[in-house]
């Protein structure tokens, strides 16, 4: 349900009328808040171990504009955990499944390290770690969400941008933020229905590659 | 008069606002909990916590170690901690690297080949202490006990601890890194208002005057400070009442994390903040938007002679030097003044110049013309408990010591350095040297003669370096013994507080001393018991009768259970008492006048001008137009130099490419990615360039943290097979890891402070050869954009 470029407008739960729904876990960052730091990146890489050269979130660094008019954005990628995870449909062995709170996963015992899922992710935001040969990316911390935390970017993230929670409860801080602020997802164009979303996010710096090759080529 | 009206709105919405605007930063909305536990990924068990107090920079935020089965699992921040509310930064979470890194010494070392060859034999405690032992008599049977130096940097709070020592010994050579670093700031705030640093009041301003900080990236209270502020740009409603969003201006020569997410970006010629400052000043004294009531009654400098002292610092003369336009001077003291609340920032880039002092005092004078001292959202003195010390204290060594610097009042570091660097002949007045945590190697100005001072025997006859690493600096030691780290020690806190009500932290190990690693109080105790003679009456107690005598003044902790309760919670703080503003209403400020001083009694006595003035740095003024500025800044990963062995953290930044401006650059003919030369007339250092629209266009900007020439696989960018089956995908090493700036940067001081002026080197750019690989630009992390 794009309505304009950029701009996402999730589909919201039916208000909460019939009793308990399903939990659906999502992100919001709110980009006027991030400052930068690489906490979520250093902590995360703690949290589940990632070893050197791979990383499960990132902060994107992007400078804009001319001197003396110039500014800063910053992007924090993490897997959007879809709706419609394209790297689900992809999986030859059905290593990738989708639990019922939306949070996308890899059986670690069925994946063959085949990488289709690598290359079919429009985020980028899949690897195949070094040492054990299979592929991995973000699951929202599920190990520390099914024990009542929230992810480990989340808890150190020190402008307080990241927010977490499930998007079907209204009265969660997600939704309302949803509710009251406009967001927008990482390329709205490929229908994943991501669940990351971003508040005040730079068009120019969600796609900073495709935008500096066009200045280039111009 | 307009400003009356303003004055009185303020102090009568002021006390509603007090309560209503403090942001409610520690509130808990997510339904799932926000920290405080933590799981292991594969047994599902939630881990033992230890709540204690980082120390990978001075800000010292509150920490929990999540152990299992007596090694840690993960460091986590503490949801509680009054000043950091459980945030951590990238630096925080990298401690397991720190403290599991298999290059750490774990057993004292004893040099077997020539000095800095590389040859180690592993000694054990007992005969390490009789080597020192040995030694450090030999000063006493000479009656030369100044000769003892003892140097000590990161861990900044045991510097008290190694002081009482050094004096215990009988040398005034207790000798501290932040001599190097951060004096100027210290020294001008001392003299103005009687305190070392101030605390900006963020999170409840509207309106901040950035000069020079770059609290995105670093700050003396980083992940305490920057929450506030980011909380504090926001416009919300907090309790039915609008807080408005601060406005955040910065005044930087290089658009930094911070000065890239401002408001607005000013980029001034390095070294000019303080002449802007005073133009901004005088337009508010001009204006009459000042506050009478505080200049007459807090400030000892009649407003009238003010004024008079102001009027020639125009906009259009700030204008003339800085390169900020007058139009936008005028315009950002009228909003500045106008706001209901605001504050300045400046750190090292106003005060790391030979013109520091003045600079911090200036950029100070803006707060006290418009009445935002202490007040609230303005510029307020740290509120900390002092420590107090076990009985008795050894006196300050009456020897008088050629290296003691009047300004600061103690023996200067720089000082030492500077004049071990030149004498290359004489006698020198150290026998016995100790670097704990420190490596001056790296990180002293004028590398080169730092270097050869500590490689040559006959001016240094015995260095033992107490550390937790093979730092360039303990490489070229005779004598290495293993430190544990922060995170396997006892000691106690009290950074200044954000909350305005001051605090006590507690650092407890997470896990046991590695090896055979020594805590420095440990080491020190056993160390005195092992000389003997006049300093065992100093050193009657062990670690933990230290700590509790010195919170045994603090009534209110004792009431709560003292130690014991910090054991558990790793820091307390009175619960009773509230935020408080306009201190010094009731104490004054501690400067002999009592009052705020802009007429500086202390620059007067050493023969400098008294007054906030603007001073032009002699560097710059000779400066020919082919020269740029050279100005260094700091990573927001990295804390000086030492965790630059961090795996996760120099995986983010392990060079620095040295940053020119792309139009100053294109007309050079350089291209991102080319390798150049930067020369300046005390070295020269090579690297590749990154041509950026964000800096100064007659400035080049170097990072510190890079450059390893030792320390550490990682930290010199080599791949390694060890115990950590991580170290062998070190994947930058054909990238290399950064250059060096301090080899660029001369051993110049600020007059009036006495600290090195690390800003203030012009510098010549040649080309050596063009880029090979794809530069920095198409890489992972960093993009441009027009």
């Amino acid at each position: 349900m794009a309505t304009g470029e950029g701009t996402f407008v999730p589909e919201r739960g039916s208000a909460g009328h019939e009793a308990p729904q399903k939990k659906r876990y999502a992100m919001v960052i709110d980009l006027r808040r991030c400052i930068g730091c690489q906490s979520c990146t250093v902590a995360c890489k703690e949290e589940n171990n990632v070893p050197p050269g791979v990383y499960r979130t990132w902060v994107k660094v992007v400078e804009k504009g001319k001197y003396p008019h110039v500014s800063r954005s910053f992007v924090p990628i993490l897997c959007n955990n879809c709706v419609k995870p394209i790297c689900l449909l992809n999986c030859p062995v059905q290593a990738t499944y989708q639990r019922e709170d939306g949070i996308v996963m890899i059986d670690q015992h069925r994946c063959i390290g085949c990488k289709y899922c690598i290359a079919s992710c429009p985020y980028g935001v899949r690897y195949v770690n070094p040492l054990k040969k299979y592929v991995q990316k973000c699951t929202f911390c599920h190990h520390r969400v099914d024990n009542g935390l929230v992810p480990a970017c989340v808890e150190t993230c020190i402008g307080r941008a990241r927010i977490f929670g499930d998007m079907n409860d209204p009265s969660s801080e997600v939704s309302q933020i949803l509710a009251t602020e406009p967001v927008s997802v990482l390329k709205p164009e490929m229908g994943t229905e991501p669940r990351v979303f971003y508040v005040g996010l730079d068009l120019d710096a969600a796609d900073a590659l495709k935008t500096w090759q066009r200045a280039q080529e111009a | 008069m307009g400003k009356v009206t303003r004055r009185d709105f303020i102090r009568t919405t002021g006390a509603i606002a007090a309560g209503a605007t403090l942001c409610p930063l520690a509130a808990e909305p997510m339904e799932l909990k926000m920290g405080g536990r933590s799981v292991s990924r594969t047994t599902q068990r939630f881990h033992r916590n230890t709540y204690s107090t980082c120390l990978n920079c001075y800000a010292r935020c509150g920490i929990i170690g999540y152990s299992a089965d007596g090694s840690l699992a993960k460091v986590g921040g503490n949801p509680n901690h009054p000043n950091s509310l459980g945030r951590m930064c990238a630096k925080g979470h990298a401690a397991k690297d720190i403290l599991y890194d298999p290059e750490r010494i774990l057993q004292p070392q004893m040099r077997v080949g020539a000095r800095g060859e590389g040859k180690w034999r592993t000694i054990t405690w007992d005969e390490a202490y009789q080597v020192l032992v040995e030694k450090l008599h030999a000063l006493w049977a000479a009656k030369t006990p100044e000769k003892f130096f003892f140097y000590s940097s990161r861990d900044i709070t045991t510097q008290r601890f190694t002081e009482r020592f050094v004096h215990a010994f009988g040398s005034p050579h207790a000798l501290v890194h932040a001599g190097l670093t951060n004096q100027n700031k210290r020294l001008a705030q001392e003299m103005t208002w009687g305190v070392p640093v101030e605390v900006a009041d963020v999170v409840n301003t509207e309106y901040i005057l950035n000069f020079g900080a770059n609290p995105y990236e670093a700050h003396y209270l980083r992940t305490s400070f920057v929450q506030r502020l980011t909380e504090g740009r926001l416009t919300k409603i907090v309790k039915r009442q609008v807080h408005y969003g601060a406005k955040l201006v910065t005044f930087d020569p290089r658009c930094s994390q911070t000065a890239g997410r401002s408001d607005e970006w000013l980029a001034p010629f390095p070294g000019t903040d303080g002449l802007i400052a005073l133009a901004m000043a005088n337009v508010i004294m001009k204006e009459n938007l000042h506050d009478e009531a505080f200049l007459r009654q807090w400030t000892n400098y009649p407003i009238d002679k003010l004024r008079q002292h102001l009027a020639r610092y125009t906009p259009e003369w700030a204008e003339k030097e800085s390169g900020v336009s007058a139009g936008d001077v005028v315009r950002l003291a009228l909003e500045f003044a106008r706001s209901r609340y605001a504050t300045t920032l400046s750190t090292g880039g106003v005060s790391k110049h030979a013109n520091g002092v003045q600079n911090e005092r200036c950029v100070m004078l803006l707060n006290a013309v418009t009445g935002r001292v202490d007040a609230l959202g303005g510029f307020c003195l740290p509120r900390t408990y002092a420590f107090s010390e076990p009985k008795p204290i050894p006196p300050r060594p009456t020897v008088k010591s050629p290296f003691f610097d009047s300004r600061s009042g103690r023996e200067s570091t720089y000082g030492v350095f500077s004049e071990f660097a030149k004498r290359k002949d004489k006698t020198p007045p150290v026998a016995v040297w100790f670097t704990y945590m420190g490596n001056p190697a790296y990180e002293c100005p004028q590398t080169e003669e730092v270097l050869a001072f500590f490689k040559d025997e006959t001016r240094l006859p015995f260095h033992a370096a107490i550390d937790s690493h093979m730092t360039e600096t303990a490489e070229l030691a005779d004598l290495v013994l293993p430190a544990s780290t922060y995170l396997e020690r006892w000691e106690l806190e009290s950074p200044p507080s954000m909350e305005m009500v001051p605090f006590v932290g507690l650092r407890q190990p997470v896990v046991q001393p590695r090896g055979e690693s020594k805590p420095i109080m440990d080491l020190l105790i056993e160390l005195a018991e092992h000389l003997g003679g006049a300093m065992t009456q100093y050193f009657t107690f062990d670690p933990e009768d230290y700590l509790f005598e010195q919170v045994s003044e603090i009534g209110a902790l004792q009431k709560a259970g003292g130690l014991d309760y910090l054991v558990q919670k790793g820091f307390w703080k009175d619960l009773e008492a509230k935020p408080d503003y306009a201190r010094y209403k009731k104490d004054g400020f501690d400067t002999p006048s009592g009052k705020f001083e802009i007429y500086s009694s202390r620059l007067e006595a050493m023969g400098l001008n008294p007054l906030p003035t603007y001073e032009p740095i002699d560097v710059y003024r000779d400066m020919k137009p082919t020269h740029l500025a050279l100005i260094t800044y700091q990573w927001n990963v990295h804390t000086h130099y030492h965790t630059a062995n961090s795996l996760k953290l120099s995986e983010l930044v392990h060079r620095n490419p040295i940053v020119i401006n792309r139009s100053t650059g294109q007309a050079m003919g350089l291209q991102t990615g080319d390798v150049i030369e930067v020369l300046s007339r005390q070295g020269s250092v090579q690297g590749e360039v990154l041509l950026l629209e964000g800096i100064h266009p007659k400035v080049v900007a170097i990072s510190d943290n890079c450059g390893h020439w030792g320390y550490g696989h990682v930290a010199r960018g080599k791949a390694f097979k060890s115990t950590n089956p991580e170290t062998v995908l070190l994947w930058w090493e054909k990238e290399g890891n950064g250059t060096h700036v301090n080899p660029l940067i001369a051993a110049r001081v600020d007059r009036a402070g006495g600290g090195v002026a690390w800003q203030d080197t012009a510098v010549m750019v040649s080309k050596i050869r063009s880029k090979e690989e794809p530069g920095f630009v198409e890489k992972y992390l960093f993009f441009l954009v027009d």
